[in-house]
């Protein structure tokens, strides 16, 4: 007799399964919600404290369509857009449709959006953007707090602490998930007709900045790639795996956002030499596009002019600095003051030492303009980045997903031979003895994605990475954990291996440099025939590549 | 920044296990003091800071972080 579901672990039936309960799976359960489906939101994390906004946001971009022409949706669609965005116009028309929407709901669970006296938003400009479109937010610390307390009331089924290790299909559309309890291994299937991918898009511990800790991250350690890999398994297309890495500067030695704050009131960036060396690169200087300042200072520092590297604000006017380092700043990282302090950091006497930051690496489920991905009954929610676009995806997606399964009313039947074999799979580090620690395995994947994967880089490097993480691979059946904590990392460090594959594979066929954080030594020029989206996609368990 | 627990102040009320999404605090138990069982993976992204009731955990700048401090410095804020 074949075995029970039942008795393999606990198992779930919902309308949407939304996988991940960051900004992007908030913003789904809200819609899914306010669709009148069930929903289920699930997560390794806990709702309240889960995901890049657990520790708090203080900026939310909205272009609000007040009337002058940057502040209009074709402001955000010519600047969203491109040829190798892999944004479609009407996706980044929803998104800017859907942001008033995302604010109202905020600000009735007690965010505060700062306004000035005349009642209109405080906005800032940032990342180069053509208009004012950064909303400044006054108690960002415990917007997650707020959310997971609104969506529990909302009637939202909420699993915590669970980790998702695959995706379910059937007859060729996804049917749910299967994951396991980090904290007991309890084994859980969750049977669904839809399902929303929100396990954030960036992929972290790969690299490392200059503390070497590969927690100390910018983004949340916690995403290892779950949101490409568990896709990819499952069959869903994906793309810009080549071009989504992502990199920013950070006060030195300390893995926190707001580069964003400090560019855009006026910072000066300087080397070692004091010069403020931006003018040379780029005419936005330190408000250009991220990823130039990125490959300045990176340039600078491989001819010797840095480290260090400092911002130096000393000439903004006082009252935005304070506003900046004791209001906006620990918004983002509220052990920012901390830091200060035992740093002895003072924006307005002193210059403040950063560097670049670990490398994050991204990409995107390829989806259409309902953000449905290749794989039907699949949506993305993390089609865009940073607070606003993780929550309008989210909220897109699953607004998508709860009107789409009405063709599709039944939940499908779930593999038990298949289910019994994941659990074996996801636990068997438990039963190994003498093996390779996660943490042992991971800092092999790091070595060689450090080494071989950094800011500058060539294909006889990339080509040298790809045959070191196989055989990193070749070992994985031999990883280990004491306690399920142990599990857990294991767990990730898988997700962090296959992603490092992909990412370097897709890397290695874009001969150019100058559309990512990344320089390419071999190939140092934009090209123009490169001006296209690269997909992976997965050929009967081998990656494919092709050239949309 | 790894939370360091002060135990005269902790009830023992488990929140801050609960809420630390990197499971920093695998293996505490109920009704006994945290156990800040993997250090080194803190993010310091404060959430046990701010769930605990009496104020009983702080972070703690570690090593890596500290190393180009420079005690003459006047601290922030004054
Ligand atoms: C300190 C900090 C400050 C920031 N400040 C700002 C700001 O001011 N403004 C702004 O716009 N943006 C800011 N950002 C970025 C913004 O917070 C993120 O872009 C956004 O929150 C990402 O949301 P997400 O839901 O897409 O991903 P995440 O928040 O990363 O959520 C993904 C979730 O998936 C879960 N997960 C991952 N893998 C698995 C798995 N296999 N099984 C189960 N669960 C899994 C994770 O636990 C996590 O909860 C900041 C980020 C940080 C870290
Ligand atoms: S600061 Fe965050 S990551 Fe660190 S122990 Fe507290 S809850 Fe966990
Ligand atoms: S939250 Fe505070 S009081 Fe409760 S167990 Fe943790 S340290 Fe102790």
């Amino acid at each position: 007799m074949g075995t029970r579901l039942e008795d393999l672990g606990m198992v779930h039936e919902t309308d949407v399964l939304i996988l991940g309960s960051g900004a992007a799976g908030c913003g789904a359960a809200l819609a899914a919600s306010e669709a009148g489906v069930r929903a289920m939101l699930v997560d390794k994390g806990k709702l309240e404290s889960s995901g890049c906004l657990g520790g708090g946001n203080d900026h939310f971009m909205a272009v609000l369509n007040t009337g002058p022409e940057n502040d209009s949706t074709q402001a955000a669609v010519d600047f969203f857009s491109g040829p190798v965005s892999g944004f479609s116009p009407a996706m980044i028309r929803q998104w800017v449709e859907v942001m008033p929407r995302m604010i109202r709901s905020l600000e009735d669970i007690g965010v505060e959006f700062i306004r000035n006296p005349d009642g209109t938003y405080l906005r800032t400009e940032g990342f180069g953007q053509p208009g004012n479109w950064w909303i400044n937010i006054e108690n960002g610390h415990r917007i997650k707090r707020r959310l997971g307390r609104r969506i529990r009331a909302l009637g939202v089924d909420v699993v915590d602490n669970v980790m998702v290790t695959r995706l379910l299909t059937a007859g060729g559309r996804a049917a749910g998930a299967l994951g396991y309890d980090i904290r007991d291994g309890t084994f859980h299937i969750f049977r669904a007709k839809a399902v929303v991918m929100a396990l954030g898009n960036s992929a972290n511990r790969a690299t490392t900045n200059s503390t070497g800790n590969p927690f100390n991250t910018w983004h949340s350690p916690f995403n290892t790639g779950s949101q490409y890999v568990l896709a990819f398994d499952a069959g869903a297309r994906l793309i810009n795996l080549d071009v989504r890495q992502q990199a920013t500067l950070i006060p030195k030695g300390f893995g926190c956002a707001g580069m964003n704050g400090i560019n855009s009131s006026g910072a000066h960036e300087l080397n070692a030499l004091g010069e403020r060396f931006m003018g040379r690169y780029h005419p936005g200087m330190e408000n250009g596009p991220r990823r130039e300042q990125i490959q300045a200072t990176c340039q600078e520092q491989v001819i010797g002019n840095g480290p260090p590297f400092h911002m130096d604000m000393r000439h903004i006017d006082p009252d935005t600095l304070n506003h900046l380092q004791y209001v906006l700043m620990p918004g983002d990282k509220a052990t920012f003051l901390d830091y200060c302090g035992q740093r002895g950091i003072d924006f307005a006497k002193y210059k403040m030492e950063v560097e670049l930051s670990e490398i994050e690496f991204s990409g995107m489920i390829d989806c259409d303009d309902s953000f449905e991905t290749s794989l039907p009954g699949l949506f993305n929610g993390c089609v865009f980045s940073t607070f606003s676009g993780s929550s309008c995806s989210g909220y897109i997606a699953a607004r998508s997903a709860s009107a789409s399964f009405v063709a599709h009313p039944g939940l499908a039947e779930v593999d038990s031979q298949l289910a019994a074999s994941e659990r074996e799979r996801v636990l068997r580090p438990l039963a190994v003895e003498g093996g390779l620690s996660s943490g042992r395995f991971e800092t092999a994947i790091r070595q060689v994605m450090n080494y071989y994967m950094g800011y500058v880089r060539n294909a006889a490097g990339m080509e040298t990475a790809l045959d070191r993480l196989a055989l990193i691979d070749s070992r994985k059946d031999t990883l280990s954990a004491a306690t399920y904590h142990e599990l857990m990392r294991a767990n990730e460090a898988r997700h962090l291996l296959a992603i490092c594959r992909l990412v370097t594979l897709a890397t290695l066929e874009r001969k150019e440099s100058g559309r990512s954080i990344y320089r390419r030594s071999d190939y140092p020029e934009k090209e123009k025939a490169f001006a296209r989206v690269l997909c992976v996609e997965n050929d009967n368990g081998s990656p494919r590549l092709q050239w949309l | 920044m790894p939370p360091v627990i002060n135990e005269d102040k902790c009830i023992k009320c488990g929140l801050c296990a609960k809420y630390c999404a990197e499971d920093v605090f695998f293996g505490t138990r109920v009704k006994e003091y945290p156990t800040v069982a993997y250090p080194e993976e803190c993010t310091h992204c404060n959430s046990c800071v701010e769930e605990c009731p009496e104020g009983a955990v702080s972070l703690r700048i570690p090593f890596p972080m500290m190393l180009l401090y420079r005690p003459e410095w006047p601290k922030s804020g004054q």
